[in-house]
Parts: C-alpha cells; structure tokens; sequence
C-alpha cells in the first residue's frame, strides 16, 4: 500500500516502512497443506502405519527432528534420539487424537525423547556445550560510534514479492544452518521456518522466553549477513 | 538516542512487534533519519517472511526406507 499524500521522499519512504512493519508476518509455507500439514487420506493412512504414508511423514520431517535432537542432547545422541522417536511415533499413529497438529505431536514426542535421553546420560554430556550462548554483539559490522561499517547491499529484487532464495541462496542458506549452533538452528528452523509458535518452541526446547528471543536473533542477524554478502558478492 | 547498532540489536524485537509505544517511537526515529537503517530493516523483514518458503535439504528415499525398516523391525 502506497501513501500518495507523502511527496518528501524520505518521509513516504519512512511511512511505507512504518505501515509495512506495523503489518505482522503471518504468511504460512507454501507447501504446508492447512489445517493440517497432510490431507485427510495421507492422515488415515498413517493412522494404519501405512508404509508410503509413514516415509512421506519420515521425508517431510526427519531434518527438522534432527535438528531438535541436536539442540537438546548433542549431536553425538541426536540420530539415536530421532531414531527412538520415529520408533514411538509408529507405534503410536493408530492413537493419534488429532488434538493437536501432527507436527506439534511429532515435535513433542521427539523432544520428550531427547530430554530423557539427556538425563540419562548427563554424567558423560559436556553441559557448556549445550547451554544457550551469551549474546554476542553484533561488534564486526558497526564502526567505534556504532553507525554501520560498510553499506547495506541493496538486494537483488525484480519486484518486491520476487522470491528472495533462488537455488543457489537457498543452498548457501543451508550451509550456513548448518554451520549454526545446534539450539539457534532449531530455534530458528521452529519458529521461523516450519512457523511454530514461540511458546510451543519454548516448550518444546524447555528454554526461557527471553533466551529463545536472543539465540533467535543471533540465528536471523548471521542468515542476514551471509545473505547480505551473498548479494554483494554472489559467493556463499 | 539511538544508534544503527541499537537498531540491528533491536530489530527481531521490532520486526515481531514486541516495543512499547515509546521504544517503536524512538526506533522509528532512527529509522526516518537513516537510509542504512531503513534499507536493512526492510531486508531483515524480508528475510525473515520468506525464511517460510525455504525448504530443508531433503533425505532420500533410501533413507526414509531404512528408517521405515528400522521402526518395522523394532515393532515385531
């Protein structure tokens, strides 16, 4: 929406900024099917341990569950766990009461796994590697008066709902998830790719509020910077 | 007042709409006096609204199988 009773440019700029960020981001995965992320055929068919059914559940969500595994118990446990929580989620379709999505069930189920699983083997576990990180400022790209080091990249855009990630973003944004601190990439995968709610990440990570808020902006300011470089310089 | 590395620090709180009235005040501030700023912010929000269409590296269909055949084994 365009404000045309503006005519300084820098003041229409700042008022479309203004209506554009007042608006809350709620837009929802393409591929995700609502309510649910599967249809009513693909969820009856899991509900009677169908074996196409289960591997589309298996494809849709195992790099999701590994993730979650990795931030609570270490990636030395992480295949273990999701292995273990595939095995009770099988077991445990035929039950399914659909109280809540299928994701948030498979969520909950695997992060119960992994906070068990952390438990038993805490006395081996080293903690410090596993706890939320202290909050890094963001001192590298802002000079002594705290005013940007460099230009901002004007991003590559044919027009503004041109899709960002191109192939090539997509697998440098990947590499640099990957490279990412076990809980900031489930964090960040939880809450602002597969769209859950910031309490259900809370719960299902068991961490604060506060510390979820922190490690999340860590997460988006590094995708920032690597897609910020990547704009510039067409290198990952 | 704020500076452009307030804002950065501040812009997750920003962009998910967690301000009061008076820190939105002084953000906005910033952000009238500041092309940097506005350009990173629209960026920042970008980002993070298509972060949703960005799909994970997918397993492969052996994968899926041999987790199916591991989960079967273990149902006997």
């Amino acid at each position: 929406m365009k404000l045309p009773f503006i005519s300084n440019p820098t003041l229409f700029i700042a008022a479309d900024l203004i209506y554009t960020t007042a608006q809350p981001i709620t837009a929802k995965p393409q591929y995700m099917i609502s309510p649910q992320e599967f249809d009513e055929a693909t969820l009856s068919a899991l509900m009677q341990q169908d074996d196409l059914a289960f591997k589309k559940l298996v494809k849709r969500y195992h790099p999701m569950l590994l993730a979650l595994a990795n931030s609570i118990v270490g990636e030395a446990f992480g295949e273990e766990v999701v292995q273990d929580a595939w095995i009770s989620i099988y077991q445990n379709l035929p039950g399914f009461q659909r109280k809540s999505s299928l994701k948030t069930w498979v969520y909950r189920i695997t992060s119960n796994k992994a906070i068990s699983r952390l438990r038993r083997e805490k006395k081996h576990i080293n903690f410090s590697s596993l706890q939320p990180e202290s909050y890094d400022r963001e001192t590298d790209c802002f000079d002594a008066s705290g005013h940007w080091a460099s230009s901002q990249a004007k991003w590559e855009m044919d027009q503004p709902d041109a899709q960002l990630f191109t192939q090539e973003l997509q697998d440098c944004i990947n590499h640099v998830l990957s490279q990412l601190p076990p809980l900031q990439q489930a964090i960040f995968m939880m809450n602002d790719v597969e769209g859950e709610s910031s309490s259900d990440t809370c719960n299902n990570l068991e961490i604060t509020a506060s510390n979820m808020r922190v490690l999340l902006h860590r997460a988006r300011f590094k995708l920032y910077s690597h897609i910020n470089h990547f704009q510039e310089t067409g290198e990952c | 007042m704020l500076k452009c590395k307030d804002i950065a620090e501040q812009s997750s709180e920003f962009v998910d709409q967690q301000f009061s009235m008076k820190q939105k005040a002084a953000y906005f501030f910033h952000l009238l006096m500041c092309g940097q700023c506005r350009r990173y912010i629209q960026q920042f929000r970008l980002m993070i609204k298509q972060s949703k269409n960005l799909q994970q590296k997918p397993i492969s269909d052996e994968t899926a199988e041999k987790i199916l055949q591991q989960v079967k084994k273990h149902n006997k």
